[in-house]
């Protein structure tokens, strides 16, 4: 058993750019025509993707829509895909802009409680009653301070800090230079600071 | 400033402070990011079907933004011209175009072409008129009673999942869950779960499959959104009553149409004028050039609703919820609808406030007021069956009760829904959701059967989860063949989203015979694949010298 298993990983460790490739060959056999390569796809993406908005959005409900529709935009676009990039960069493209898009309807619009209260949802599995409550609080004050950053710095701001991702790297998904990024961050970093520091007596951001 | 403050430099107290806040935006923003594999199998499907749906011609999309232009604006025009005080709104769905509806508790899909006309929306009475078209709804009961009148027929509804059709001078309504009373020119009928009938005959049939599967899927829509929001929607502020989404091809009964980006329009719908939100101004959204809007108008007084609860619903009709109620009410086409309050003209339980909205509670509530005969012909009138439980209203109580983390019940009623209903296109979730709770329950022989059985459903999205929760009982289960299981799963699925934890579960089989140096191999395939994984890191804990 223990050689089939090394057999298997020596097979697979004589490809170093099967990833890569597969990407190419992926794209190839949907344009051909089969379905399973668009199946494999989403397979193989969805969780990050759904993971990359819930990081940008928090857990809002809408989340389930804006990963459909970002697989739907992938499907229109891989008609135009040439492979300049990995197709994960694609789609985190596409998600980003998904959740651009509704960062700027929401602010449109008048803010829920639901955001919030799905954070209590979420902190009420742990802790003792004070812990769950001043974690809730924090939480919701969190998401409060970010809801007042405008969608671009927003994202700049949340691919630095949660996702850890250099300038460069944030500048390939949001279609930007990095000293435009850079500016991003840094702008986004003080006004979420301001923001905290606002809110640390309780008042609102 | 010598450096951005960003967070990552330790030296620096100012960064400490911003260090502490990202640790806070950093949980906030992880939080619930998990994916499970039931909500990934609900957005391919739903991809599936915007994918089979055929892409309209140009010329086509052009009219469709035209015509949603066109009845955005006659919206727009009614809400101005009705704005002085008529208590009436308009909803317009074009040809090709779902209206999604939210009038109090009505949670609706309105298929165009249709017109839905909201008379009147107060805490106790929702009255709405389907002109044409089909309605698709779910009406929770909060709001009191729900009335529609269409062409030959007047529903009234308490509690349930239902669809209106009209055609010609003729409605038929089609029942999913809990009852509806249909009163026409001649008589009076209840339909209950799963049944149909129609104005012109009388006579309620078994449901359509068309539209069973229409309204199952519209349940399966409210019941994906509604999970994601967890129970927060039960404990969130009072919503307006009256909401609209407008997208063009049809959402929920059949394959929706990609919209091009239409010119801006405007939807319209006239400002709430329920008694306890008389103040409350005319609210207008813009519809955004991707063909969806959203527009909301201001709350109505949210009024106790006083329904019985499940248990004592059955006792008030006499023990038997089939069993007909007739009262001296209504005698014309358009009976006057009396507010629940005072609805009940045969001794009973006094009415409690409402202490569930399950399904399961809806259907008892709903089976109490069975039938108003107005007919004194007998023939004419048509006892009350009782609720018949339906697929989609099993698969709710299991979610509702595995929400409680009551799995027996959960198992129970998916096991009732395989027995009942072995051809529903839920058969491969409720396989999949069993498997999970005999995992969870260490039952792995019961968990395989289930698996087993999913393996056999060939276009089910659920085949690589299930596949891979086979390989973990096995695994669990220290079954010798969990590593074969794991090789074979790795062949079939080569770029699955469980691959890291795969190779973490081979590498675990290899380090139970030879410890770290057996599984070198595997854990420097497992680095150079998945570099940042949680399960690489934990080998690189475990087994320092992997590279």
């Amino acid at each position: 058993m223990i050689a089939a298993i090394a057999a298997l990983v020596r097979m697979r460790a004589a490809a170093p750019d099967a990833v890569h490739d597969g990407d190419a060959e992926l794209v190839a056999r949907h344009r051909a025509g089969d379905p399973a390569a668009f199946a494999t796809m989403y397979r193989t993406h969805v969780a990050a993707v759904y993971r990359r908005l819930g990081r940008i959005l928090g857990p809002v409900a809408e989340r389930d829509d804006l990963t459909q529709d970002v697989f739907l935009a992938l499907h229109r676009a891989l008609a135009g895909f040439r492979g300049e990039a990995r197709l994960a960069t694609l789609i985190h493209r596409i998600a980003i802009n998904k959740a651009c898009e509704f960062l700027r309807r929401r602010s449109r619009r008048p803010a829920t409680l639901t955001d919030a209260r799905f954070f209590e949802e979420l902190r009420a599995v742990t802790g003792t009653p004070e812990d769950h409550a001043i974690a809730s609080d924090e939480l919701a004050r969190v998401f409060a301070c970010l809801a007042r950053i405008k969608p671009k710095k927003r994202v700049a701001l949340l691919l630095r800090i949660v996702d850890g991702l250099s300038f460069e790297e944030i500048a390939l998904l949001v279609d930007a230079t990095p000293e435009a990024v850079a500016k991003r961050v840094q702008h986004g970093q003080r006004e979420l600071d301001a923001l905290f520091e606002r809110t640390a007596g309780g008042g609102r951001p | 400033m010598s450096h951005m403050c960003d967070g990552r430099d330790p030296s620096c107290g100012r960064c400490r402070t911003i260090a502490r806040r990202h640790d806070s935006v950093r949980i906030a923003m992880s939080l619930g990011d998990q994916l499970d594999d039931i909500k990934q199998a609900q957005i391919w499907s739903r991809i599936q079907d915007r994918l089979a749906a055929p892409a309209p011609p140009l010329r086509r999309r052009v009219a469709v933004a035209m015509v949603a232009a066109v009845a955005a604006g006659v919206v727009i025009a009614v809400a101005m011209t009705r704005g002085g005080g008529g208590p009436s709104r308009t909803f317009v769905a074009p040809s090709e175009t779902t209206l999604s509806v939210r009038i109090g508790d009505t949670q609706a899909s309105l298929l165009g072409p249709a017109q839905l006309d909201v008379v009147e929306a107060t805490p106790t009475v929702t009255s709405l008129d389907l002109r044409e078209g089909t309605l698709l709804a779910e009406f929770e009961g909060g709001h009191g009673r729900l009335r529609i009148s269409a062409p030959g027929a007047t529903i009234e509804i308490v509690g349930t999942l239902f669809a209106i059709a009209v055609h010609g001078r003729g409605t038929c309504v089609s029942v999913a869950h809990g009852t509806v009373r249909m009163t026409t020119g001649t008589h009076t009928l209840s339909i209950g779960g799963g049944q149909r009938a129609c104005s012109d005959d009388g006579v309620p049939q078994a449901i359509d499959p068309a539209t069973h599967e229409a309204l199952a899927r519209h349940a399966a829509v409210l019941t994906a959104s509604r999970a994601a929001a967890g129970s927060a929607a039960a404990e969130a502020p009072p919503t307006p009553p009256v909401a609209a989404a407008v997208a063009a091809g049809p959402s929920t009964a059949s394959p929706t149409t990609e919209v091009p980006p239409a010119a801006p329009a405007t939807i319209a719908a006239e400002a709430d004028r329920a008694t306890a939100a008389s103040s409350a101004p005319p609210a207008t959204a813009a519809l955004p050039p991707a063909g969806q809007a959203t527009a909301a108008l201001p709350p109505a007084g949210q009024a106790k609703t006083v329904l019985p609860p499940a248990g004592q619903a059955t006792a008030s009709s006499s023990g038997s919820p089939a069993t007909p109620v007739r009262g001296p009410r209504a005698t014309a086409a358009h009976p006057q609808i009396t507010p629940p309050s005072s609805a009940p003209s045969t001794p009973g339980p006094a009415p409690l406030p409402r202490a569930n909205t399950s399904p399961l509670a809806r259907s008892a509530v709903a089976s109490t007021p069975a039938l108003v005969p107005v007919d004194p012909r007998p023939a004419s009138v048509v006892p009350a069956p009782a609720p018949a439980a339906t697929a989609s209203s099993l698969y709710l109580e299991a979610e509702a009760a595995l929400a409680k983390r009551d799995l027996a019940t959960a198992d129970q009623r998916l096991a009732a829904l395989v027995a009942q209903f072995p051809e529903s296109a839920l058969l491969d979730q409720v396989l999949y959701e069993r498997a999970r709770i005999a995992y969870r329950r260490h039952a792995w022989a019961d968990a395989q059967r289930q698996l087993d059985r999913l393996s056999t459903i060939q276009a089910s999205p659920l085949r690589e989860p299930g596949a891979y929760l086979a390989c973990r009982v096995a695994f669990d289960a220290s079954d010798r063949g969990a590593a074969a299981c794991l090789i074979g799963y790795q062949s079939r699925y080569p770029q699955s989203p469980h691959a890291a934890d795969v190779m973490g579960l081979l590498a675990e089989i290899g380090f139970a015979t030879g410890g770290c140096p057996a599984v070198q191999l595997q854990l420097a395939e497992l680095i150079q694949s998945h570099p940042g994984a949680a399960v690489t890191r934990d080998w690189q804990r475990r087994c320092p010298g992997a590279r």
